[in-house]
């Protein structure tokens, strides 16, 4: 039996989200997590590059490329399988939590009774 | 080299040799391309995340990946912790009686307690320093029974320091006044913390030697000893500055450091609360009102323990 995904926090969230489609390197991470969170989530280099240990620690990103740009070295990470089972296991679960909202009728007791007595 | 550059190169100072190695030069190339054009010093927030992501890498608590390798990391430390709390609280007989061997030294004072108190509690350390946690509980428990075996089947409640002078009672009551000894509380509180070590698989230990380096400070500091005039121990403002420390940085990066200073604080605030329960019936009297002294131990300890529970759960879920 394969062991269950641990929720996960936001800024790893999009990191994942964010190397879903490419690999990319640390800035271009960044950006695309600001974009694909509608700016919630800003990453620090700082936070980014403690997130990507772990996320490589647990296998979840790992590097695909190295190369040197402005004569310093500049690293592409992209998302293995296990990090993409990760990511849509964590991406099921917020659907889940969701639904117990989004799928409530208008019509249900609670909203009925509130709108009665308002 | 720009200003900015300069800035961050210095910033990324905070992490470990061997990380910046490896690191450093992709960090400092986002650094850059994400810095805003003409700004001259780094944010304060860029400055904060490469600062605590620095002492995070410093402390290896990053590196421990799973709640469960954190509570055992933990775990593991308060009962170093707790132990070289207890070798500070019994050492006054050791340096006392090596103090007499120097030429010179007068023994005109008594200082009560055994020398095998120390000498098993120096084990349980190496032990636990080594991951021997077997023996180290076996160690520890033997400390208690040496410190204390006497006093209960005696019925001595305690020996005045310096002077020698023995308060007596029933064996009931000796076992109760043990309560009020902090290095009691120390040396239970480190057994405990050792149990769960016991069922767990022995992680590969780094420097454990420094323990004793830790040791040695602490007792220089703590235990009275010719080096302090023979007047060890820490004010009340230094253990609350040092308390409120210990909370920041491990809200901010390694929560080990709160679980450690909690237990710590744990020693104090149950002496104090034997100490309010039997103490007055043992006329044992103590500086402040005990019962506010009592009062804000427990809520420094609630503060921590909150501070703990936050700080674990931020540091560990991916």
């Amino acid at each position: 039996m394969t062991k269950p995904f641990a929720p996960m926090r936001e800024p790893t969230y999009f990191i994942l989200a964010a190397l879903q489609d490419e690999p990319l390197h640390g800035y271009a991470i960044v950006k695309r997590a600001q974009e694909l969170s509608d700016g919630r989530v800003r990453l620090t280099t700082g936070t980014l590059y403690a997130a990507l240990d772990r996320l490589a620690g647990e296998e979840m990103v790992r590097v695909a490329e190295e190369a040197v740009v402005n004569g310093r070295a500049r690293r592409t990470y992209e998302l293995t399988e296990h990090g993409l089972a990760a990511l849509r296991a964590e991406a099921a679960r917020m659907a889940a939590a969701a639904r117990v909202v989004r799928d409530r009728s208008v019509g249900s007791p609670a909203v009925t009774v509130r709108t009665v007595l308002a | 080299m720009s200003g900015l550059e300069r800035h961050y190169r210095w910033l990324l100072r905070a992490y470990p040799r061997a990380y910046r190695q490896y690191r450093a030069d992709e960090m400092l190339e986002t650094l850059l391309v994400a810095g805003e054009t003409g700004r001259r010093y780094p944010s304060l927030r860029e400055s904060v995340a490469l600062v605590v992501g620095g002492l995070r890498a410093r402390t290896g608590v990053d590196r421990l990946g799973s709640p469960a390798a954190l509570r055992h990391s933990a775990l593991r430390l308060t009962a170093l912790s707790l132990i070289v709390c207890g070798i500070a609280l019994t050492a006054t007989p050791v340096i006392w009686r090596s103090w007499l061997l120097l030429p010179g030294a007068s023994p005109d004072a008594v200082v009560a307690g055994s020398l095998a108190t120390s000498g098993m509690l120096l084990l349980a350390l190496a032990a636990t320093a080594w991951a021997r946690h077997r023996l180290a509980l076996v160690a520890t428990i033997g400390a208690l029974i040496a410190s204390h075996w006497r006093s209960v089947v005696h019925g001595q409640w305690y020996v005045e320091q310096w002077t020698g002078v023995e308060v007596r009672g029933s064996r009931l009551q000796a076992l109760l006044y043990l309560t009020v000894d902090f290095s009691v509380w120390a040396i239970v509180l480190a057994a405990l913390a050792m149990l769960p070590l016991l069922r767990t698989r022995q992680p590969r230990v780094t420097r454990p030697w420094i323990w004793f380096a830790v040791t040695a400070v602490v007792v220089a500091v703590v235990t009275p000893n010719p080096l302090n005039g023979w007047s060890g121990g820490l004010g009340q403002p230094v253990v609350v500055v040092a308390w409120l420390m210990a909370a920041i940085m491990g809200a901010t990066f390694d929560v080990r450091i709160s679980v450690v200073v909690g237990a710590i604080l744990l020693v104090p605030t149950l002496g104090a609360l034997a100490h309010t329960l039997i103490g007055s019936e043992a006329g044992v009297g103590g500086p402040g009102n005990p019962a506010v002294l009592l009062g804000i131990m427990v809520g420094m300890l609630v503060t921590t323990l909150a501070v703990n529970r936050v700080a674990a759960r931020r540091q560990v879920t991916l």
